[in-house]
């Protein structure tokens, strides 16, 4: 489903965001991109929704290159970022038919797929406001229906539990575990390793751009005789350091 | 690319636009708040201040207050209206504000009857004082009927009438058109609103719909949407001008109805203010070409500015930021309208008509006093359409930029 390939990515002469970095992520996992602050995770999600343009390596989503297929990229992917991206002045229900049309989902449809997430978001009563009225947590629940509007192959979590109470973060950690399927993944980004290891079956560690460590988020915690994630992080992190 | 995904966006932006309700109300009313204000209150305040000072008893100090010939204090007082005062020194007293103007008075006096040697009587007023420039014609103004006075009496006693002095007069016929009576000195302000209300409406919509987009996060939302950057480009470039044609279409209503109230307006300000103020003029008079012309004007420009405040926009990471690169912007309609205050002087050519915006207000301008070719007309638009399009790729190659987009 996600292939990335040696993928470097610099900003001017100085600046090596990402470099060599190559994972893969099956269809039907939850995958781990852990690091960091600043480790390169969100550049490296932003090349994988074709934002940014690898400066090398090869990167493949649903089968179609990012650099030569991004629009085929951009249908089969669905994107929660920390930023909750919302417009105030529209209500939650006007922000999903606004971004249904783009994935060519006509009105019937896209009025039937609403009522769907809006059960299984439990988002009822609250659509036809404006999102400035809405809590943290709405938002969040608006912003994940957003994304996955199309049923997208791939769902792309970037520190999707940012500024979160535990409730809201629960949600979104066990609406990402009901998306998972046979014929899709999900991509948990975060810097927090007690999300990740609740959630996810493997994972790339990150740092500084590169790769430290990709294996099962139980042989992570075995290569490193560490109790759990993030002491393994740790070790890993240090090690490489 | 998709005409329905860019009316898409550009419907989206719009009703997020109007949906702004303070921004939307004050889009609508501050043209017709503003332009009363400008075209007929300033004139009429104007007209009112500078009759109350004509009417005003002014104080003249005068050196030598003795040595005034009893005929010219009588006119000064009397048909001048002033107070004459005693003074030592009349440059201090002038300067210190204790008088008007003054009276410089020579040690040997000053005539009474024509045919002597011409003596200079020094008149001291402050040239850069508005006011003071009202009692400086009065008393230049009676000294000249007192002067004259003498010769009269001088050229009777020579068996010669009055008529000897003037064998031949000038008289001045005002030859403009109703349009240009109708602008007037404060046309050029016609040009300064328009010009205004197209870059307010349009920033409205540039700012939020690219650095507020960039801010709240939904600008990488949505390119991550199956649409292109150039139709998010194009529908953001169609909103950003139909908002600033909207704009334009409420400044236009708004001077339609301000002259057509202006009358009753102006009446209010009593019959003199009334009178200069419309002379001073600001009012718009055109018949459907003329508008039809001006709306022309006004879509070429909304378009070239839409391209360059997205393109400038773009770059900022806030709101705020893009408010901050916005003001030297909109600091071109302020010194256009300064600019054009001298615009008589300006001498018009082709080139200056195609030059950006200046081109335009120039045009305006012309149109209002009916002096606008439709040759003219048809290069400041051609003009603006390049320029709209050269700031449209300006704008997508910013779109289409890593580091302007992604600017951190």
């Amino acid at each position: 489903m996600i292939e990335v390939s040696g993928l470097t990515k610099r900003f001017g002469d100085k600046v090596i965001a990402v470099q060599d970095l190559s994972f893969s992520a099956k269809a039907g996992e939850i995958y781990g991109l852990l690091g960091p602050n600043g480790a390169g995770k969100t550049t490296t999600l932003r090349m994988l929704a074709t934002l940014l343009k690898p400066s090398s390596g090869s990167l493949k989503v649903a089968g179609y290159d990012v650099t030569t297929h991004p629009e085929d990229v951009r249908r089969n992917i669905g994107v929660v970022n920390g930023g909750m991206g919302l417009y105030d002045r529209l209500t939650g229900r006007e922000i999903l038919e606004y971004f249904a049309y783009f994935y060519g989902i006509g009105k019937i449809d896209a009025q039937k797929r609403i009522k769907q997430l809006e059960g299984a978001l439990e988002m009822t009563d609250l659509l036809d406001r404006r999102s400035s009225e809405y809590s943290t947590g709405m938002k969040q629940k608006i912003v994940i229906a957003r994304a996955v509007l199309h049923e997208p192959a791939v769902l792309i979590l970037d520190e999707a539990t940012n500024g979160l109470d535990v409730v809201a973060r629960r949600a979104v950690l066990e609406f990402a575990r009901a998306y998972r399927s046979k014929d899709r993944v999900v991509l948990f980004s975060t810097h927090i390793m007690a999300e990740a290891e609740e959630l996810c079956e493997r994972a790339a560690i990150i740092d500084h751009g590169r790769l430290v460590a990709q294996d099962s988020v139980a042989n992570l915690k075995t290569q490193s005789s560490a109790n759990n994630l993030e002491e393994a992080f740790f070790r890993l992190t240090r090690s490489v350091n | 690319m998709r005409g329905k995904f860019v009316w898409h966006v550009t419907f989206k932006e719009l009703l997020t636009t109007v949906r702004d309700v303070r921004s939307f109300r004050s889009a609508v009313m501050m043209p017709f708040i503003l332009t009363p204000i400008f075209l007929l209150g300033f004139p009429a305040l104007i007209a009112q201040t500078s009759g109350g000072e004509v009417v005003r008893r002014q104080t003249v100090g005068v050196t030598g207050l003795e040595r005034i010939p009893a005929g010219l204090r009588g006119l000064l007082e009397a048909e001048g209206g002033v107070k004459l005062q005693a003074v030592t020194d009349p440059l201090i007293a002038v300067q210190s504000g204790v008088v008007d103007a003054a009276l410089r008075v020579p040690a040997n006096g000053l005539p009474v009857a024509a045919g002597e040697k011409t003596v200079q009587l020094e008149v001291l007023v402050k040239f850069s004082d508005q006011r003071a420039s009202v009692v400086r014609d009065k008393l230049e103004g009676i000294i000249g009927a007192y002067s004259r006075k003498l010769v009269v009496k001088k050229l009777a006693g020579l068996g010669l009438s009055a008529d000897t002095l003037e064998p031949l007069k000038a008289k001045a016929v005002n030859a403009e058109t109703a349009s240009e009576t109708a602008g007037g000195l404060f046309a050029f302000l016609i040009p300064f609103l328009l010009l205004n209300a197209i870059i307010g409406s349009a920033a409205t919509v540039a700012t939020d719909s690219t650095a507020g987009e960039k801010e709240r996060g939904s600008l990488e939302i949505l390119l991550v949407s199956p649409i292109t950057r150039l139709e998010v480009l194009l529908g953001k470039l169609g909103a950003v001008t139909l908002y600033a044609l909207f704009g334009v279409l409420v400044q236009i209503s708004a001077f339609v109805i301000t002259t057509a109230l202006s009358p009753l307006i102006l009446g209010l300000f009593g019959a003199n203010a009334s009178s200069v103020a419309e002379r001073l003029g600001g009012n718009l008079s055109l018949g459907f070409g003329g508008f039809a012309m001006l709306l022309l004007i006004g879509v070429s420009v909304a378009m070239m500015l839409s391209g360059l405040l997205i393109a400038v926009c773009l770059y900022a990471r806030s709101f705020k930021e893009a408010q901050t690169y916005l003001i030297p912007v909109q600091l071109v309609s302020v010194f256009s309208s300064i600019g054009l205050q001298f615009g008589d002087f300006i001498q018009r050519s082709p080139a200056l008509y195609s030059v950006p915006v200046i081109g335009s207000v120039i045009g305006i301008l012309d149109l209002v006093k009916g002096k606008l070719g439709l040759e003219m007309l048809l290069v400041i638009v051609a003009s603006n359409l390049i320029f709209a399009v050269l700031t449209a790729f300006l704008a997508l190659r910013n779109f289409r930029s890593e580091q302007v987009l992604f600017r951190n």
